[in-house]
């Protein structure tokens, strides 16, 4: 016998075409997944390039590595590691019919993605007054191997790109917080707030090899 | 399929101190990579020490906070050869730079295999431009 619970998720959200919600949250996970795969493919041209030319230019690499600011990058770890795990809690929170905490998780993930953003443009700023711009446009006076131009190449690319997921994450996540707000998402019904939180943690775990590549290259 | 009740029994597995015990390593990992950066490892190690942990940190994440260990099956095959086809991809790449001549490398770059020595006197023998 089917809860009452279980029987108004079905009313409300379960598409025609589908013969169980059950069904209709795995074919939407499948394709969520998919969706990531060809978001791990679009970065994965650019690790690319930058394992060529990091393979090339291993000097102008380190040089250009020496130029980060590794406190900020660090800080911008935790920051999303930390994302990453309230994310990962207001999921929780939903499967167990607290949907107050889990507006809360959503709210402190969206401040962090926020201040992960603010930090970055922080960087950014820095880089842009001291001339560590990509390619030709590099001005420092700092700089000695002239493939240093090519590690900013690929760092505004990676970052940029990340950014960007970053940006469209931390909507996805506004968007959610909002349904959750409303008390759409129920221990039966939470599979937006799930294909959200995926997106979130795809945003964390590109950083996650970002990270190493670009602050601490020896 | 199977029914709403298993599945919801096997999301309770999911208790809050699974999330809190993974965050704890990821923090306790990100920490390692930044000390070993800063530790300033040999070149040969400091890759691979660096990729070794965020290929750890990546699948903490991949398993529990993606929830990649309740799902089998397409999902999985799906991650897998996206992962897959990023190394074919990378390690092609690589293996062509790694065994280029060094004139067809840029300028700059310390890697590479020396040219081929071809003498006037083989050029005139074989009658070609030595570019075999």
């Amino acid at each position: 016998m089917r809860s009452e619970a279980a029987v108004r998720a079905d009313e409300l959200h379960l598409a025609h075409h589908f013969s169980s919600l059950e069904r209709q949250t795995d074919a939407a996970r499948l394709g969520m997944w998919l969706f990531l795969a060809t978001e791990l493919l679009l970065f994965g041209g650019l690790f690319c390039a930058y394992s060529y030319y990091r393979w090339m230019f291993p000097d102008a690499w380190a040089e250009g590595s020496h130029h980060m600011s590794v406190g900020l990058g660090t800080i911008n770890t935790f920051i999303l590691l930390g994302s990453s795990f309230t994310v990962a809690m207001s999921i929780h929170f939903a499967r167990v019919a607290k949907p107050k905490l889990t507006v809360l998780m959503l709210a402190i993930s969206i401040v962090c993605g926020l201040a992960f953003m603010g930090l970055k443009g922080v960087e950014y700023a820095d880089h842009f007054k001291h001339g560590l711009l990509p390619g030709k446009y590099l001005t420092s006076p700092d700089v000695h191997e002239p493939a240093v131009g090519m590690f900013f190449v690929l760092y505004y690319l990676t970052t940029g790109l990340h950014a960007i997921h970053v940006i469209a994450g931390l909507t996805v996540l506004s968007v959610m917080m909002v349904k959750a707000h409303r008390g759409v998402f129920t221990p039966e019904y939470y599979t937006p707030l799930d294909m959200g939180g995926l997106y979130w943690h795809l945003v964390d775990i590109i950083w996650i090899f970002l990270y190493p590549l670009l602050y601490l290259v020896v | 399929m199977e029914p709403s009740a298993a599945r919801d029994d096997k999301h309770q597995e999911h208790s809050a101190t699974t999330y809190i015990v993974v965050f704890v390593i990821l923090m306790v990992l990100a920490l390692t990579t930044y000390l070993l950066g800063e530790g300033r490892l040999s070149r040969t190690w400091a890759l691979p020490a660096a990729m070794l942990i965020a290929c750890i940190k990546a699948g903490l994440v991949l398993t529990f906070f993606m929830h990649l260990r309740e799902h089998k099956g397409a999902v999985r095959v799906t991650v897998g050869l996206a992962v897959f086809f990023i190394l074919m991809l990378i390690g092609g790449t690589i293996s062509d730079a790694a065994t280029r001549f060094e004139p067809s490398n840029p300028k700059g770059a310390p890697f590479g295999i020396a040219p081929l020595r071809t003498s006037k006197a083989h050029q005139t023998a074989s009658g070609t431009n030595g570019r075999h």
